[in-house]
């Protein structure tokens, strides 16, 4: 019985030994249950502590059927969406949310949650696993310090600019300024190709030019958005730019040029330059050289008051506040159009001439408009541009036809290697689609689909934001034996990288639950007008808003320059506004600038007049505008009061006789088609209010009139028989037409 | 701690030599004068009259002189305003009432220096429309038109600084000069180029001369009790 007993002890031994694991097993079960695991009921207990003792100790959470969300953030974050969590004092994360009015306010949390916009696991209690940053088995870690942005695309699919979200607007509008979407889909946005179209491309450049341009084209960009495609291979860059350009030059189709021509004298390059400097093409355009760009028109009069500010302020900080000493502002660079300077070198001046005439007929997509040029202008404004850029380079042999078809054939394949076509109109690949990979669903790459290659990035540093900082930096970095990038390098700093990878980190091909799709605020008109404000660069001329029309840089008197448009909604009438976009005409004949015909659809016409009327605050744009007749008693002291205050001293009657240029103002007879008489009674009241620095001056400051003999003097009275008067002129009393040849 | 000292000296220096520092109204018991006269030793001269471009019919009657450049036969140079650079303290200033005439096509007067808070009476004496724009470096001031013969319209100046005065009205020859100023220590020298500022507590200050054509210069004075002479001569 001996090995019984003695089995019985050991069974015995053994039993003690597993009641004590078990003992200290349940024991730590429960620590690790009430303390370690249960962050959240310290934090619950802090926030009794400071704020408020009523409350009890629960796991509250958020469950969002609709979103497939339960969210138990607010366990420990118990402030985030209280009032009494807005003290500085309170420990994260006790207090509440960043601009909690308005972030919480259009996104309150029963609805949304907290894991629809910032990601994260919901259901998790500890805040390691509910942020998962560092969790590799994790696919959505929550987005942290400045991707926290990214979030807001899952829903805010379709906003061009989101106020809350400036470094996600900024991306994406570089996405697309950058012409991303050449080459990258993203969730169904359509291709458009921001480089220029090449199926004319030999009647264009120059053959060495186009080739050296394809090389690099970094020398001579300034904001333009051509990357390069052998930024370090120069040997590689030199054989297969040829190769391109060669195809590019056999495919080219014919563009008629050939009537073209242009007699090359200096009084018509003079004629060309003086042309540039007037007509409105610096308002896009940059020529890259100094000297040409630091052009100021009417200078002489205003340095003269410069001076005499300046020498009051007696070269110490300017003793009055009055802004004389003040440094000027720095300039902004032209990105629109590209750079002109040296033209001449790459561009064919019988092209040109065509181009400046009609530019949609060389490029139906091109962005630049008719300046309404006359045939001789555009031939003396051609003419000016080639003579830019010293000689044209020689043709080399390998780009002249006959072409050796090993070339064209290499040349072929580098342009689909390349996906040149994701960016420029080029024939036979007009189907092609687009050549990068899609990015619809980037923003949710785990780390084994990024693939680092051979590139010198540390493992422990692999993760989601270096691949793409890296990516973007420098494109082909990420190769290996088998994979060759061929992404072209970007000339992007670190500022813009870093918006970028904002967007990119924000695209999720995951629709947004039913319902949370958020539509803008904006009608799709108004979208469509701030686009064409954007695309076609009306801020180039005018000031619109804050933002001062690029072009004024080059005026010394704002009255001289592009008329400013912040107020255009409510000046003038929607529907000559929209006539006006379609067909523009001449209303300042003393200004050489010309508003160009954008070739805009009825669509966008209509789009534009909305977005004016709504910048300016209209209410309703489409308003009926009745016309008030004037009967002839009120015609006769109207027509009398009208001349008393001398208006045609400045400004011009239809019909009237010219006047000297510099001392013009818009034609009055054209009032009653083209402005809103409410309008013109606020700009007498006071003019400078919605044109600041105008000519325009006040006739009744202060509310005084120099005539009170007229209605007894009152000025409300007065204005109303002005404004009467100028919508009533080329009409009858009561509104009937005068006859032919009346005023 | 030593980044602390740093700025802490460096706001401390902004105080004291930042371009706004208040004015400080004081009784002054025992202030000098500054009394001189500015010449002009340059053989330059203002034009007779200046051209007329538009309105002949009235503007072209008789010579619109030019008063950019008015030097006597002392060689005393006219319409050179005078000032104090930001003294600290002094007595109160004293805002008036002035009149800018728009007479002859030309303003009369052509230079005017003035304590903020003046009211300037804008007038017309032409039976033409004349427009009265002023403005400082960055803004408008006021922009008036005055379409009425014997027409007046009153203006308050209430900011400091140099303004300068045009006509819109195509009578781009019209110009003026209007200077404001928060402090009584400032003059516009007369047709023989004297000028004489009193009340000034004593101390040492900076001294400005300025005119519209030869620019401006400055010097350091001692003011005593008994005054202070400061003669200058542009050349």
């Amino acid at each position: 019985m001996a090995w019984i007993r003695h089995e019985e002890r050991s069974y015995r031994t053994l039993f003690l030994v597993l009641s004590l694991l078990l003992a200290v097993v349940s024991v730590w079960a429960v620590y690790d249950e009430v303390v370690t695991r249960r962050p959240w009921k310290d934090w619950q207990a802090q926030w009794q502590d400071h704020v408020d003792e009523s409350g009890s100790i629960v796991v509250s959470q958020l469950n969002l059927p609709d979103l497939g969300a339960l969210d138990r953030c607010m366990s420990c974050h118990v402030g985030i969406d209280d009032p009494r969590g807005d003290d500085e004092t309170l420990p994260e994360p006790l207090r509440i949310h960043p601009r909690h009015e308005g972030l919480l306010g259009d996104h309150p949390p029963e609805r949304f949650g907290c894991t629809s916009c910032h990601l994260g696991q919901g259901v998790a209690l500890t805040a390691e696993s509910a942020h998962a940053v560092d969790d590799p088995h994790w696919p959505e870690p929550m987005r942290v310090g400045r991707f926290v942005e990214s979030g807001c695309l899952s829903c805010h699919r379709g906003e061009v600019e989101l106020a809350g979200a400036p470094l996600l607007s900024e991306g994406r509008r570089l996405f697309q300024e950058s012409g991303c979407g050449g080459c990258h889909a993203t969730n169904g946005e359509p291709q458009q190709r921001r480089g220029p179209s090449l199926r004319h491309v030999a009647a264009k450049m120059h053959p060495a030019a186009l080739a050296e341009w394809i090389r690099d084209p970094q020398p001579r960009r300034t904001g333009l958005v051509m990357p390069q495609f052998w930024p370090d291979d120069p040997a590689r860059a030199a054989e297969e730019s040829v190769a391109i350009a060669a195809w590019l030059l056999s495919v080219s189709e014919p563009y008629p040029t050939e009537a073209i021509e242009v007699d090359v004298n200096p009084v018509r390059v003079a004629a060309g330059q003086r042309l540039f400097d007037r007509v409105g093409c610096r308002g896009c355009h940059a020529l890259g050289d100094p000297a040409l760009d630091e052009v100021v028109l009417g200078a002489s009069e205003q340095t003269e008051a410069d001076d005499a500010w300046a020498a009051f302020g007696g070269g110490f900080d300017d003793p009055f506040g009055s802004g004389a000493a003040e440094e000027p502002e720095p300039e902004p660079p032209i990105a629109h159009g590209p750079p002109l300077g040296g033209a001449g070198a790459r561009v064919r001046l019988p092209f040109l001439v065509a181009w400046l005439q009609d530019p949609s007929s060389y490029d139906p997509e091109a962005r630049m408009p008719d300046m309404r040029l006359t045939d001789d202008e555009a031939s003396a404004l051609a003419a000016w541009l080639v003579s830019l850029g010293g000689a044209r380079p020689a043709t080399p042999e390998s780009l002249r036809a006959p072409y050796d078809p090993d070339l064209l054939e290499r040349g072929r394949e580098l342009v689909s290697l390349y996906g040149c076509y994701g960016c420029h109109d080029i024939p036979g690949f007009e189907e092609a689609g687009r050549p990068g990979p899609d990015l619809s669903d980037y923003g949710r790459k785990e780390r084994r689909e990024l693939f680092f290659g051979q590139a010198d990035v540390p493992l422990e540093a692999q993760d989601w934001e270096s691949y793409s900082r890296f990516k973007l930096a420098t494109p082909r970095a990420f190769v290996s034996d088998d994979i060759v990038p061929v992404m072209p390098q970007f000339d992007l700093s670190p500022e813009q990288i870093d918006a970028l990878t904002i967007y990119l980190r924000g695209l999720v091909d995951v629709p947004p639950a039913p319902g949370f799709v958020h539509e803008p605020p904006e009608s799709e008109e108004l979208r469509l007008g701030l686009r064409l404000i954007e695309e076609r660069n009306c801020t180039g001329c005018h000031t619109l808003g804050d933002q001062t029309g690029d072009i004024l840089r080059h005026y010394a008197d704002v009255n001289l320059g592009p008329p400013e448009l912040t107020a255009e909604g409510r000046r003038v009438r929607p529907d000559w506004l929209f006539n006006f976009l379609l067909t523009p005409t001449t209303l300042r004949p003393w200004l050489d600038l010309r508003m160009p015909d954008f070739g805009l659809t009825e669509e966008e016409a209509a789009a534009l007049a909305t977005t004016f009327a709504e910048l300016a605050e209209v209410p309703t744009p489409y308003r009926r505008l009745a016309h008030r007749p004037i009967t002839a008693e009120r015609a006769e002291l109207g027509a009398w009061l009208f001349g008393e205050l001398k208006c045609v001293s400045c400004h011009q009657l239809s019909g009237g006789e010219a006047m000297a240029a510099g001392e013009l103002a818009p034609d009055l007879g054209l009032a009653r088609q083209r402005l809103d008489p409410a309008w013109v009674r606020s700009f007498l009241i006071d003019p400078s209010v919605d044109l600041p620095g105008t000519r325009m001056p006040q006739f009744f400051a202060g509310g005084q009139t120099a005539y009170p003999e007229v209605l007894d003097g009152d000025v409300d009275a007065q204005l109303d028989l002005l404004v009467d008067h100028l919508m009533n002129l080329g009409l009858q009393p009561q509104g009937a037409l005068l006859p032919e040849g009346g005023s | 701690m030593q980044t602390l000292k740093t700025a802490l000296v460096a706001s401390l220096l902004l105080l004291l030599t930042g371009p706004s520092q208040a004015y400080d109204v004081v009784a002054v018991t025992s202030g000098g004068a500054i009394q001189g006269a500015v010449t002009y030793e340059g053989t330059a001269r203002a034009a007779s009259s200046l051209e007329v471009t538009q309105d002949q019919d009235y503007c072209g009657k008789a010579d619109v002189p030019d008063e950019s450049l008015l030097v006597s036969s002392s060689k005393g140079l006219a319409n050179v305003i005078v000032f104090l650079k930001d003294p600290p303290a002094g007595r109160a200033p004293e805002p008036g009432t002035y009149t800018l005439d728009n007479t002859q096509c030309r303003y009369v007067p052509h230079v005017m220096a003035m304590a903020v808070g003046s009211e300037i009476k804008v007038k017309n004496s032409d039976p033409i429309l004349h427009n009265t724009h002023a403005r400082l470096p960055k803004a408008d001031v006021f922009n008036y038109a005055l379409p009425r013969q014997g027409q007046v319209l009153d203006t308050t100046i209430s900011k400091p600084g140099l303004m300068k005065v045009g006509c819109d009205a195509g009578h781009t020859w019209m110009s003026a000069y209007i200077a404001a100023f928060e402090h009584p220590y400032f003059a516009v020298t007369d047709a023989q180029g004297r000028f004489d500022i009193t009340g000034v507590p004593p101390g040492t200050y900076t001294l400005i001369y300025w005119h519209e054509k030869l620019g401006s210069a400055s010097r350091q004075i001692t003011v005593a009790d008994s005054g202070v002479q400061a003669d200058q001569a542009f050349r």
